[in-house]
C-alpha cells in the first residue's frame, strides 16, 4: 500500500496538480498497478547484464555542427517569449 | 473508387482513369460525412497539394506513392501543421520541422490529407484517451477500433484515405489492424527514424504502415525505412525490396510456436482462430515447432515498468514553459509547472507519468527498473535462441475482437490487452498483425507473425501467404 505521504512524495516530483477525484481514483488503482508491475521481483535474473542497444558504437555520425533551426523558429510554440527568450515569473527573490 | 488501396490507386492515376485532386475530394467529403471520429482535423492545403501532383505526375514524375492519399498518427510532425499527439497539451502547437517519415512519404508523392486521433501520447489500447474523444471502430460503432492508432486504423478501414501511418510502442499498430481487419506492421527497432515523432518510450517507439494489403505494406515500408543522421538510434542496414518477398510459398518453412503462450490464449476469444490459423500453416506445408521462451509471462510486466520510466522522462519537456500551453492560473514557476501539466494531460498520462517516477524513485529502482532491464535483455536473448529452431514465431495479436467502448475502465485490465504484442517491442523484432479469421460476432481476428531482427522481407513473405490462400483452405 502506497502511504498518503509516498503518494504526494510521487505527485510532486511527477509536477503534477491532481483533482480530488483523481486524487482518490489514482490511489484507489496505482496499488493495483504496483502489484502488476512488482510480479517482476519474483523473478531470477542476473542483474549484471541488463544493458544493450542496437546501435553500433562505430555508426555513430561525426560530432560536428550543422545548419539546424533558427531560433524563432525553435521558440515559436513558447506561451510566452521575448527577444528570442523564454519568459516566466521572477524566480530569485 | 476509394474502397482501393495503394498498388490500385496508383494505377488508375497512372492510367488516368482518375486524378490525385479527384481522389482527395472524394476522400475529404467521406470524412466529412464520417461519424467515427477517426480523423482529428482534415489539411486545408490538401486539395492544392493534390492538384500540384496532379501537374507533376503529368509531367513525367513516378514515385512511388505518387498521387495517393495518406492519414498521419497525430504524433508525427508534419511542418506547418498541428500536431498534438491526442493531448489537450499540444492542441495548439504547430510543427516547426517535418518528421523523417513525412519528407519520405510527400518525396514519394503521397498527399498527406490529415491526421488521425490517437490515445493521448500513444498510452492506451482504445484510442478512448484521446483528447478529442473517443474513435468508433468502422466495423461496428458500439465498439473500439483499439489503439493507440485506433483513429489512423479507422480511417483505413472506413476508406478515408489508402493507408495511414501510425505508431508502435506496445502493440499500438498491430492491435488496432487486428481490431479493423487491416495489416499493420511494427518494423525492427531502428528500420525507421523516429525524428519529428512525438516521443512516448524512445527505446521501444516505431514508426510503420496500416495498409489495406500486405502488398501495399510492404510497399510502404520501402519508402518509410532507412537511416537517417538525425536520428542515431536508426540503422544502416541496407533496406530490401520487400516487394520482392511476395508470392512465395511457405512450404517447408519453420514456424515457432511459443510454449507460454499456448498457455495464455486457452479460454480467450482468440483460442480458436489461432488454432484454427495453426492448422492452416501446417496444411500449406510448413513445419510447427514448439519453442519455450522463459519468463515469457513477464513481459507485461517489464513493458509497464520500462515505457512508463521512458514516458515520465520524455514528458518531462511539458512545462508550461517551452510548448504552447502554460495555466492562466499559474502565479509562480511551481504552479506553472503542476497548473500546465494538471491541465494539459488526462488521467492515464497522469497514471503513467507517476508510476514512471515510481519505478524510477530511489528505493524502487532496483527493484522494478533495473530489474525490468535485466529481464528485457534476457528475453531478447531467449527469442533470439528461439530463431535458431525457428523461422518466424507466430502468436494471436489480441485476446479477442474489438471490445465494446468503456469495457475496460479498469487500468490494469486495460493493460492486459497488450500481452501478445508487447514482445516484439521489448526485444525490439519485426512483428507484423495479419487479417486471419472472424469471431463470434463477425468482427476480424489477426494473427501475428514475428521474425528476426531486419528480417521484414520474411515476415511479408508469410502474411501475403495468409492473405492469399485463407479463404482456400478456411
Amino acid at each position: 500500500m502506497l502511504s498518503d505521504s509516498e503518494f504526494e512524495h510521487l505527485r510532486n516530483l511527477s509536477k503534477l496538480e491532481l483533482s480530488e477525484g483523481e486524487i482518490n481514483k489514482f490511489k484507489a488503482d496505482f496499488n493495483d498497478v504496483i502489484a502488476f508491475a512488482s510480479q517482476v521481483s519474483k523473478a531470477q535474473v542476473d542483474l549484471t547484464k541488463s544493458y544493450f542497444s542496437s546501435i553500433k558504437m562505430e555508426d555513430l555520425r561525426e560530432d560536428m555542427p550543422k545548419p539546424s533551426l533558427k531560433q524563432e523558429e525553435v521558440i515559436k510554440n513558447a506561451p510566452n517569449k521575448k527577444n528570442g527568450c523564454f519568459v516566466v515569473p521572477r524566480i530569485m527573490e | 473508387m476509394l474502397e482501393l488501396g495503394i498498388v490500385e490507386l496508383k494505377n488508375l492515376i497512372t492510367n488516368k482513369k482518375t486524378t490525385c485532386e479527384a481522389l482527395t475530394k472524394a476522400y475529404i467529403e467521406e470524412i466529412k460525412k464520417s461519424k467515427t471520429n477517426a480523423v482529428i482535423e482534415v489539411f486545408s492545403d490538401a486539395i492544392d497539394l493534390a492538384r500540384e501532383m496532379d501537374k507533376k505526375i503529368a509531367a513525367g514524375f513516378s514515385g512511388k506513392l505518387a498521387g495517393v492519399p495518406i492519414i498521419i498518427k497525430d504524433n508525427i510532425l508534419y511542418k506547418g501543421h498541428v500536431a498534438s499527439a491526442g493531448s489537450r497539451f499540444l492542441a495548439d502547437y504547430v510543427a516547426e520541422y517535418s518528421s523523417t517519415v513525412t519528407n519520405k512519404l510527400l518525396d514519394a508523392g503521397a498527399v498527406i490529407i490529415g491526421r488521425a486521433n490517437m490515445d493521448e501520447f500513444a498510452m492506451g489500447s482504445s484510442t478512448e484517451t484521446s483528447f478529442y474523444g473517443p474513435t468508433l471502430n468502422p466495423l461496428d460503432t458500439t465498439r473500439v477500433p483499439g489503439g493507440s492508432s485506433g483513429g489512423s486504423a479507422a480511417s483505413v478501414a472506413e476508406n478515408l484515405c489508402a493507408a495511414s501511418l501510425g505508431t508502435d510502442t506496445g502493440g499500438s499498430i498491430r492491435q488496432p489492424a487486428s481490431y479493423c481487419g487491416l495489416v499493420g506492421i511494427k518494423p525492427t527497432y531502428g528500420r525507421i527514424s523516429r525524428y519529428g515523432i512525438i516521443a512516448f518510450a524512445s527505446s521501444l517507439d516505431q514508426v510503420g504502415p496500416l495498409t489495406k494489403t500486405v502488398e501495399d505494406n510492404a510497399l510502404l515500408l520501402e519508402v518509410l525505412s532507412g537511416y537517417d543522421q538525425h536520428d542515431e538510434t536508426s540503422s544502416h542496414e541496407k533496406v530490401d525490396n520487400y516487394t520482392a518477398y511476395l508470392n512465395k510459398p511457405i512450404k517447408g518453412l519453420k514456424i515457432g510456436v511459443i510454449n507460454s503462450v499456448e498457455a495464455m490464449v486457452k479460454g480467450e476469444q482468440t483460442e480458436q482462430a489461432y488454432n484454427k490459423f495453426k492448422n492452416f500453416l501446417v496444411d500449406s506445408g510448413a513445419e510447427i515447432v514448439p519453442v519455450d521462451i522463459n519468463n515469457m509471462e513477464l513481459v507485461l510486466p517489464v513493458y509497464y515498468i520500462i515505457a512508463p520510466a521512458e514516458a515520465t522522462s520524455n514528458l518531462a519537456r511539458f512545462d508550461g514553459v517551452k510548448y504552447t500551453r502554460r495555466s492562466p492560473r499559474a502565479k509562480n514557476i511551481e504552479e506553472i509547472f503542476t497548473m500546465s501539466r494538471g491541465e494539459g494531460f488526462g488521467s492515464e498520462v497522469k497514471r503513467r507519468i507517476m508510476l514512471g517516477n515510481y519505478v524510477l524513485s530511489s528505493g524502487y529502482f532496483d527493484a522494478y527498473y533495473n530489474k525490468a532491464r535485466a529481464l528485457q535483455y534476457q528475453l531478447r536473448q531467449e527469442f533470439l535462441s528461439a530463431f535458431k529452431k525457428c523461422d518466424v514465431l507466430v502468436t494471436p495479436v489480441a485476446r479477442g475482437e474489438a471490445f465494446k467502448l468503456g469495457e475496460k475502465a479498469n487500468p490494469v485490465d486495460a493493460y492486459k490487452e497488450d500481452v501478445f504484442t508487447v514482445s516484439a517491442n521489448i526485444t525490439g523484432l519485426p512483428a507484423i498483425s495479419v487479417p486471419f479469421d472472424n469471431g463470434k460476432n463477425g468482427l476480424p481476428i489477426g494473427m501475428q507473425i514475428i521474425a528476426p531482427h531486419f528480417s521484414e522481407g520474411l515476415v511479408y513473405t508469410v502474411a501475403d501467404y495468409v492473405e492469399k490462400h485463407k479463404n482456400l483452405k478456411n
